[in-house]
């Protein structure tokens, strides 16, 4: 193995050389972290580690149960197909970027479900004068406002407010430079405090 | 239609520390960035709120990250799998 972690895979995928500067961010990985591991897991050991995972975030990205039990089946089938070229940096990315793209795939194919863009940004300069109430909210009616986003600011705050990746991690995931993920997670947190049940009376 | 009129202080922020204050709640800043954007929030009311409703909706929405997966959902995943690479197994035989 070798002494440093190197701050991102840089072989193997055709997509590598768009990969997202990391080096400005604080969260670049200088020692082996466990959601980074280097020595590749066995797939089976993966895939049951992260399958919960996978599966809440599938559920953000389709409409029903049973199309996000689809979407993460397709994404175990080419994970599994892809397993031997993958070479074992930022499982959680390699994961959810299969997943994702498999979702992009599904739309494709079946119109599945159109992307929702119902809020618009401007919105945000006639918020209401007093604050959000955010201690009344469910996290249940929270989760139905991050539905309302637009697909990528969606993702993003997902992997990041709720499955807890690092910006690093979300960039690989949605092959975006990490300043996207940045401005997209200011941006959704922006639209998603328009979408919350406060806002909207 | 204005709401909450008891509490008159909005949660909106300065429009030139919105960035920065999402980064801080996020622990992404450097230092020098970080001690700047605390000092703004320590004596900005607005910047200080919009701070505190950031992290209250971060936890509520990393809570929903504790519900698992039943028994059954996860077999139904499984089998799902198993389903689709048949198919498109066959689908490569049959060439
Ligand atoms: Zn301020």
């Amino acid at each position: 193995m070798e002494n440093a972690l190197p701050s991102l895979p840089t072989k193997a995928h055709s997509k590598a050389t768009s990969l997202p500067n990391v080096a400005t961010n604080r969260k670049v990985h200088k020692t082996v972290m466990p959601s980074t591991v280097q020595s590749k897991d066995s797939l089976e050991k993966l895939i049951t580690k992260e399958l919960p995972m996978l599966y809440r975030v599938a559920k953000r990205l389709v409409a029903t149960q049973d199309e996000a039990e689809d979407l993460v089946g397709q994404t175990l089938v080419k994970a599994t197909r892809g397993w031997e070229n993958f070479d074992g940096s930022y499982p959680k990315s390699w994961l959810v970027k299969i997943l994702k793209n498999e979702f992009l795939e599904t739309l494709r194919r079946k119109k599945a479900r159109p992307l929702l863009v119902e809020i618009d940004e401007a919105h945000w300069n006639s918020l209401p004068d007093g604050p959000l109430a955010v201690d009344h909210l469910e996290v249940s009616e929270v989760l139905a406002a991050v539905d309302k986003l637009p697909e990528e600011y969606r993702l993003t705050l997902v992997l990041f407010d709720v499955e807890q990746l690092t910006y690093d991690e979300i960039a690989l995931a949605t092959a975006v430079p990490v300043g996207t993920v940045r401005s997209r997670l200011f941006r959704a947190r922006r639209l998603l405090r328009r979408a919350l049940p406060a806002y909207t009376a | 239609m204005k709401l909450h009129k008891q509490n008159p202080i909005p949660d909106i922020p300065c429009k030139h520390m919105e960035g920065l204050v999402n980064q801080l709640g996020d622990g992404t800043l450097g230092p020098l960035k970080r001690s700047f954007t605390e000092l703004h929030v320590k004596s900005c009311p607005q910047c200080s709120l919009f701070l505190e409703n950031l992290q209250k909706l971060h936890c509520k929405l990393q809570s929903s990250s504790e519900e698992g997966l039943s028994e059954e959902t996860l077999s139904r995943i499984r089998a799902k799998a198993v389903l689709f690479e048949d198919e498109t197994t066959e689908e490569c035989e049959s060439e």
